[in-house]
């Protein structure tokens, strides 16, 4: 051999991995570190675009753990409305890593939860999860209640599992001047009133991500040593930006960020791995395709070709026997089925309402 | 356009039995099958409603599905409707316009509220959180979808009448009651679930202009169910654990009883 390229296959090649290459051919962008079977219990948890990983798991007859199933018999629209289902527990959204580490912290036992409430005519909102309760909690005790048996769907969710998909979203958030705490979204904006002497602007670099993202890690491996997390990155650019650039740019730094960590984590652990649903929808060589004419959404066409790769990279690393697809069906304890991307839950989609 | 009531003409009826001078206020007491044990406490006097003119209007149930409301009116929306309403009616009324009472109370009526109790208590059991705003929203939910909640709303914003909402009562303890799939653990109820569900119904009732009456405490047993006392007559041997006996529907009448008497009582 005179040099190392001259043995690597296909995949390593711009030319013929990519350029000769129809968008829906390019393949192989994933090799799966560890198996996610139909018999892996899977936990998901994150930014929007993780709502649709349990979904087509579902689907496909995968065991997808509700740790957080709400109320028997509710009908659909009040398990979607009161964001039953969406993700393995009822905490919204989970757009970074510091929330991630938060709700891990709180769930197991590395600190409470701060008593900070947001009122609304005298309703009470979780301000780190202001969505899950649309008309707010009647009293701090009921809202403390309901978290609590959140924080239990946390811990058995993380115990019970095989595998947690995280889907890394943003990196700009607010926080608490007083004690650090990250919100789940602006105040002011889906509950609370902003107050600049109360609530900061942060947003977090490499450093803070990596950190925070370790912490979190550790928490999840020492609840559950044989616990394997697959990061992905959401592929949907920012909404609002409150970092004084443009939000192409900021979007663009944000993903970055995210992307670095989730690869580098992925590289420094063993158990940790990176499924690229975001390079798939957003990498010029699939010539922005998926994305909806606002180049934000992502089509439902780019979700079942992501989640496509995600089962066929699976299924050639870790050979099942194959099985058609079954029909989707609301069942108790599943996720909501519609596959429309309106219904996605996403806390983000509100700075929308105060564009200009 | 002409009104529902004369839409529907009523058949000639009795005269009102009071005296022309001092006439007593107008009660209906609009039902389904549940009704019947509110009549025969009425029949057997098991309860004085001497204060009022009562009449009742009702089917059984299957025949709601005929009813639709005009003018301020509920109207049965075929003649063979009208027909069996108006033939277990005093005055032999084939409709049911709200102008012509004092006070409505609507008994049993196919709005259904026990699975809301049985929700609640299963919850309990399975450590599942049933917050205060998901309840007004299943309470709120049941009353979009109710027919005849939706008569009960109109014939409120019609302003003049008093109106009482009495929900079939709880099953009766001992029976299978249907839900045991979905609620395994209805046991698991306890005093609270069920103030806390009646606080709501009554609450969102009045916000839509209904008095709606909670089953009595004093008819329940565990939690959640109706204590046998107040089973219908063999309800063990006919597996009956919907209907009620009268002593349950002396119950009813007298809290609604009390209820009218704050306001617009005889």
């Amino acid at each position: 051999m005179s040099h190392p390229y001259e043995s690597l296959p296909a995949d390593r090649f711009w030319r013929t991995a990519v350029a000769e290459r129809s968008p829906f051919e390019i393949s192989g962008l994933w090799t799966p570190k560890f198996e996610i079977g139909k018999r892996s219990r899977i936990v998901t948890a994150g930014s929007c675009f993780a709502q649709h990983f349990s979904r087509a798991l579902v689907v496909r007859g995968y065991k997808w753990l509700d740790c957080e199933p709400g109320p028997r018999a509710l009908t659909p629209e009040q398990r979607r409305d009161y964001h039953y289902g969406t993700f393995s527990f009822r905490t919204g959204n989970i757009y970074t890593p510091r929330m991630l580490r938060q709700w891990l912290e709180w769930a197991f036992g590395g600190s409470e939860p701060p008593p900070e409430v947001w009122e609304v005519d005298g309703r009470f909102f979780d301000p780190f999860r202001p969505a899950v309760e649309p008309g707010g909690f009647v009293s701090p005790d009921e809202l403390s209640a309901s978290r609590a048996v959140t924080l239990a769907a946390i811990r058995a969710a993380v115990q019970k599992a095989n595998v947690l998909v995280f889907t890394l979203g943003l990196t700009e958030s607010w926080q608490s001047r007083a004690t650090g705490h990250e919100y789940a979204i602006c105040p002011g904006t889906a509950a609370g009133r902003f107050d600049p002497e109360v609530h900061q602007f942060f947003n977090h670099d490499h450093r803070t991500l990596m950190q925070d993202m370790s912490v979190a890690l550790r928490i999840l491996f020492r609840a559950n040593r044989g616990l394997r997390v697959l990061l992905t990155v959401s592929p949907v650019p920012l909404t609002a930006t409150a970092s004084g650039r443009h939000v192409l740019l900021a979007s663009s730094h944000s993903k970055a960020l995210l992307r670095v960590v989730a690869g580098q984590l992925a590289q420094d652990h063993a158990a940790v791995d990176y499924f690229p649903s975001y390079e798939i929808i957003t990498h010029p060589a699939f010539r922005g395709m998926f994305f909806a004419p606002n180049m934000r959404s992502v089509t439902q066409t780019g979700v079942d070709f992501v989640m496509a790769n995600f089962f066929r990279d699976q299924s050639a690393a870790h050979p099942q026997p194959v099985r058609a697809p079954v029909a989707a069906r609301e069942t108790e304890g599943g996720p909501a089925t519609d596959e429309t991307e309106a219904e996605i839950r996403c806390e983000e989609e509100i700075l929308n309402a105060f564009s200009r | 356009m002409p009104s529902a009531a004369s839409a529907v003409p009523a058949r000639p009826s009795a005269p009102p039995s009071a005296p022309q001078s001092a006439p007593r206020p107008r009660l209906a007491i609009f039902g389904d099958s549940h009704y019947a044990c509110v009549r025969l406490a009425h029949g057997r006097g098991l309860v004085s409603l001497d204060g009022w003119e009562v009449e009742y209007w009702g089917h059984v149930g299957k025949r709601f599905r005929h009813l639709g409301y005009r003018d301020g009116a509920i109207v049965p929306l075929d003649d063979f409707t009208a027909e069996r309403f108006a033939k277990f009616n005093e005055r032999g009324r084939r409709c049911l316009p709200v102008a012509d009472f004092d006070a409505v109370l609507f008994v049993g009526c196919r709005l259904y509220v026990t699975h809301l109790l049985f929700m609640a208590a299963q919850a309990r059991a399975d450590g599942d959180f049933l917050s205060t705003g998901l309840m007004e929203r299943l309470v709120r939910d049941t009353f979009a979808t109710s027919v005849t909640w939706g008569f009960a709303r109109r014939f409120a914003e019609a302003g003049r009448a008093r109106i009482l909402f009495s929900p079939p009562s709880l099953p009766t303890a001992g029976l299978p009651h249907g839900w045991e799939a979905t609620f395994p653990d209805v046991a698991a109820a306890r005093d609270e679930d069920r103030a806390r569900l009646w606080d709501c119904l009554v609450r969102l009732a009045a916000v839509d202009g209904v008095t709606f009456l909670p089953q009595p405490d004093h008819t329940v047993a565990g939690g959640a169910m109706t204590h046998p006392d107040y089973g219908v007559e063999n309800h063990l041997l006919t597996g009956d654990m919907e209907h009620k006996n009268p002593a349950y529907g002396s119950a009813v009448l007298i809290a609604a009883l009390a209820v009218l008497a704050q306001r617009d009582g005889p």
